[in-house]
This record gives structure tokens, sequence and C-alpha cells, in this order.
């Protein structure tokens, strides 16, 4: 098993990467999607399970203590107008971090916000796709790196990061590990035969029926009517399980690591097409998963 | 295995932790509720426990690979980085804690069931469902507008049934919208079942007027929808920045529609019965 052994050099260049992409995709995601109908809803809301059966794993007393829900057992939960603030700070920080300005604060700022407003979302019975908590996560790993390892704009200079592959490489063990776990509970939940249960065809051609109605979640026609396939579904569903079987392969060099991280991304992007479901930070960080220090080797 | 390595992630104390952790999970689904699913396919408690009983079975056999395994990783990054150590081995458990527990991190969660979708079947009949239609100032052109023409192409002919909300104004304007308008995912659960009967009116118009107000500026929030992060759950949008001023909403009702999918790729809106409706 051959592990990755990069230099300083290169890690540091795919660690500033991965630095802009996050703050980037950070201050996208607080401004375009709107938390502040939060503070509409009665404080009961939060409070209460109303939604099987996912709601009992989500809305764990680890999760309330985390991520600081539990206060609002004691305080009034926050108006429109304080959450409203809350996106444009954490917007206004990850735009700091992304130039380099402050990145460390900027970094607890953005995690600790967002993390708050996801886990209100959350314990107000609704979803957030599992790309945001790969965006806390990325965050997280931000917070957790040393500051020489974050680029920096301090005193009119600029400067590079240094190091920073432990972290690099942390956010890719995670990100091994939640692949592969979700490839797990398909084969713990349903069995090893998924991929022939797997209905596609049954879900697309359901699809279509409801974008009549234009009440439910969108889906594109043209690819729904590719998936309208038995076959098609039942090969979708095997490639999907190995892939997030093989998932840790990210973490040591074969030719095998790119083509399941692209997969990945080209999957989650189909997703969205096809079922209407958001996985945007999903497939941008999928992204930053590939082996930018080898193709820079290749180059030198 | 070098002494550094030894320091740096003693393989011995890793595999005894784990063992540990299985024994301790395997007793888990007796005084934890935490993953208690039933699931359609059978109980989720159970095949975790499966899993874990497992786990330690391998744990045992393959004592010696692991050990391997651990010394490779100990040696692989972190004997560069000591200061970064402990920050990594305990961000590793608690990944593994958390899957094993089931528990919503923030940072991580231990995904959701696996889905098959095979329950799933298509809702067009030969004949058309029985019932009569309501009488309302919904007309049958305001839901023959708000349908979409464009599937029925993909679709064999026959009769369909569906749902379908609307939006009342004092200006006697009737439009449609869908639950992407309340910017929550399962509205059901916290404001009532539109099929059966809406509880929290007051709550609809709050939620409705506040949500209308930005995609009247084409906005969910700062940035135009054209170009916004798409959220988890994306619904059609309707030409929402061409409503009426959300204070002159009178009225939400919720429909239950049949429709007839014709042979030539066109749909026309056979029946409309009222479900609920909510005076605001």
């Amino acid at each position: 098993m051959k592990f990755y052994r990069a230099s300083d050099r290169y890690s540091a260049l795919q660690f500033s990467i991965f630095q802009a992409v996050t703050f980037l995709v950070s201050g996208y995601y607080v401004l375009s999607l709107d938390f502040s109908v939060m503070g509409l809803l009665p404080s009961e809301a939060f409070l209460h399970e109303t939604r099987e059966p996912l709601y009992r794993l989500w809305k764990t007393p680890a999760y309330a203590y985390l991520s600081g829900i539990f206060v609002y057992r004691y305080l009034p939960t926050l108006s429109v107008s304080v959450i409203a603030g809350l996106q444009y700070l954490t917007g206004f920080f990850s735009l700091l971090g992304l130039f380099g300005i402050l990145p460390r604060l900027s970094a607890f700022v953005s995690f600790g916000v967002l993390l708050h407003l996801c886990s209100l979302y959350l314990m107000a019975n609704n979803t957030l796709d599992a790309s945001t908590t790969v965006l806390l996560l990325a965050l997280f790993i931000l917070c957790l790196a040393p500051t020489k390892s974050l680029y920096q704009f301090k005193k009119g200079k600029f400067c590079t990061g240094v190091g920073g592959g432990t972290w690099l490489y942390a956010f890719w063990f995670a990100f091994a590990f939640y692949y592969f776990v979700s490839g797990l509970n398909k084969v713990l939940d349903i069995g090893w035969n998924w991929p022939l249960l797997l209905r596609l065809d049954f879900f697309s051609e359901v699809a279509i029926e409801k974008s009549i109605f234009q009440n439910s979640w969108i889906t594109h026609l043209a690819l729904s009517k590719v998936l309208l396939s038995t076959r098609l579904s039942f090969a979708i569903g095997l490639v999907t399980l190995l892939a997030e079987l093989a998932a840790p392969m990210i973490l040591v060099r074969g030719k095998a690591r790119n083509l399941i991280i692209v997969y990945f991304a080209v999957m989650h992007v189909m997703i969205y097409l096809s079922h209407g479901y958001g996985y945007l930070s999903y497939s941008l960080f999928d992204l930053l998963l590939l082996d930018f220090v080898t193709f820079q080797r290749a180059r030198v | 295995m070098t002494k550094t390595a030894k320091k740096l992630l003693p393989p011995y104390t890793v595999l005894l932790l784990l063992t540990l952790l299985s024994v301790l999970l395997i007793l888990s689904p007796f005084f934890i509720t935490l993953p208690g699913i039933h699931h359609e396919r059978g109980d989720l408690r159970k095949a975790h426990l499966i899993f874990r009983m497992n786990l330690l079975l391998i744990f045992l056999i393959f004592q010696k690979r692991i050990c391997l395994f651990f010394k490779n990783l100990s040696e692989w990054r972190l004997k560069e980085d000591t200061k970064s150590r402990s920050k990594v081995i305990a961000f590793g458990w608690v990944l593994l804690v958390s899957f094993l527990f089931q528990l919503h991190i923030g940072i991580f969660h231990p995904g959701a069931p696996g889905w098959d979708y095979h329950l799933l079947r298509s809702g067009i009949s030969p004949v058309p469902p029985p019932g009569e239609s309501t009488a309302s100032d919904v007309a049958k052109t305001d839901f023959q507008k708000a349908l979409s023409q464009a599937p029925a192409t993909y679709l064999e002919p026959g009769y369909l049934r569906g749902q379908m909300s609307f939006l009342h104004f004092k200006t006697g304007e009737v439009l449609p919208f869908n639950a992407g308008l309340l910017g929550i995912s399962w509205p059901e659960y916290l404001l009532g079942d539109p099929t059966k009967e809406i509880k929290r009116g007051d709550l609809w118009e709050k939620i409705l007027k506040h949500s209308l107000s930005h995609r009247r500026r084409g906005k969910k929030f700062l940035f135009p929808i054209g170009i916004s992060y798409p959220g988890h759950l994306n619904y059609p949008e309707f030409n929402y920045p061409s409503y009426p001023d959300p204070e002159l909403l009178t009225a939400i009702s919720f429909w239950l529609v049949t429709v007839e999918i014709k042979p030539d790729g066109t749909v026309s809106v056979i029946k409309s019965q009222l479900r609920s409706r909510v005076e605001l």
C-alpha cells in the first residue's frame, strides 16, 4: 500500500486551493439560501420531533450541545433579522478568508455561525444536503489547521501557506470515510443485493409524472427518460456501491482513485438533474480530492 | 516497528480501544435507542448489531494486519507533522464513534438508510378516478395554466392525479405556488397536511409573505435565483416576480387535480377537488 508522501511545497499548494474553495463555497452558500424563515417558527418547532425516521438519528443530544441549539430550551429563538444578519456576517468573513485576511478567525466565525444556522434548520425538522455537512467539515479542517498553513494577506504582503498537508489528508480521510459509510449503510440496511433492488426506472417514471403538476422536486425530463431502464438502474447501482465501498482508495496512490473521484462528482450532478436534490458542495469538494500534487510533479 | 511510530500511535493501543469500543457497541442497542429505526426491510438496529459483531470478529482474526495498517498510517503523515498528531487522531476517532453510534455531529453524520425506490409505482390509470369537481373561485384555466405540458410527451396516455396549490389575492388573481416557496422541507409536519387539514394558518401566512417578498425580487436571499447555490430540495420556480404584493394575500387553497394525458402529448384538467383552504 503506497500512501501519499507529498513534499510540503506541493501540499501547501493543494491546501491553499482547498482554503480558497472552502471560503468561496461557504460565502456562496450562506448568501444564496434563506435561513431567516426559521425566525418565524415558534420555539416548539425546534424542540419536538415530528418526522420519522431520520430525526431520531439526527436530533441527538450530542448534536444539540455541539451546535449550541440547546440554548433555545432556555432562550427565545432568533428573530428573522438576527438570522439574516448572521448570514451576512458569515458571508463577510468567508470573503475575508478567501482573500487571506484573518483566515483563521474567518474560518472560526464562518464555521461556528454556519453550523449554528444549519443546526437550527435541521432541528426544525428540515433536511439539508449531506454536502452541507461536507462544507462544514471543510471549514472545521481550516479551524484545526495551524495558522501558518493558511495563505494570508498581512501587512500589505501576501504570504503563502506552509505545510497543511496533514490537514489536507485528514479531509481526504474524512471524505473517504463518509463515502465508505454511505456504501456500508446500503449493505447493512438493504443488503449486498441493493443494486438489484434499486429501481431508478420506477423513480424516474414517477418523477416525470409528478413534474406535470409542478408541485414536486424538479427533474430533467430527457435524463429521466434515459433512466427508464431497469438494466441501467442496476448498472448505476452496482458502480455506485462499488465506488463507495472502494472510497478508502482515495487515500492511497493508484490509477483508480481519480476515476472514483470523477465518478462521485458526476454522480452528484446526475442526482441533482434526475432527483432535484442539490449536492453542489459535494461535486466541488470531490474535485479537490484530485491529486494536483502528482499533476504538478508530472509538469515539473 | 520504529520507535517513532510506537511513540506516535501505538497500534496495539488502537486495536485494544477498537475492540473495547466494539464490545460496547454490541451491547449498545440494549441501552441506546438512537439507531432504533424500524425500516421496511427489517430492523436497522439488528443489522447494525450484526455488523458490529462482524467488526469485532475481524479485529480479532486480522490483528496483525490491522496493526500493520495502523503502523503504516502512523508513519504516513503524522511522523512528519508531530504537532498535529493528537488532533488528527482525535479527529479520526470522532468520525468513527459518530458512525458507530449513529450520531449527527454537525461536521459528520452516519448517512441515511439506503433507498431503493422499489415500492414506487406509476400513478397513470386507464380510467379517471371517482369523485366530482369542487365548485370554487379557481377557474379551470388557472389549473391549466399552472400545469407543465412538456412531461406528457414522455408518458403513456391515461389519467393521472396530483396535488396543486394556489395563492388567492385581493386583486382577484389566483396563482399557483409550491412547497419550494415555504423554504422548509416538510411543511406538513409543522403546518398540517394540506391534503387533509391545515394547521397554523397564521404560520402559513407569515412564511408565505416572507418568502414571496424575496421571490418577487427574483431571489431567495442575496443572490438572484438563477445563480444561487441550489438548496437540497429544488422545486420548479413559478413566475413569482410577476405576483402581486404579498400583503394582498387573502387565502391559500390546496387541490387534488385529475388530468388526462392524451396520445398527442398534451395534458388537460378533467376535475379538481378542493382538499383544504385557509383564509388569511
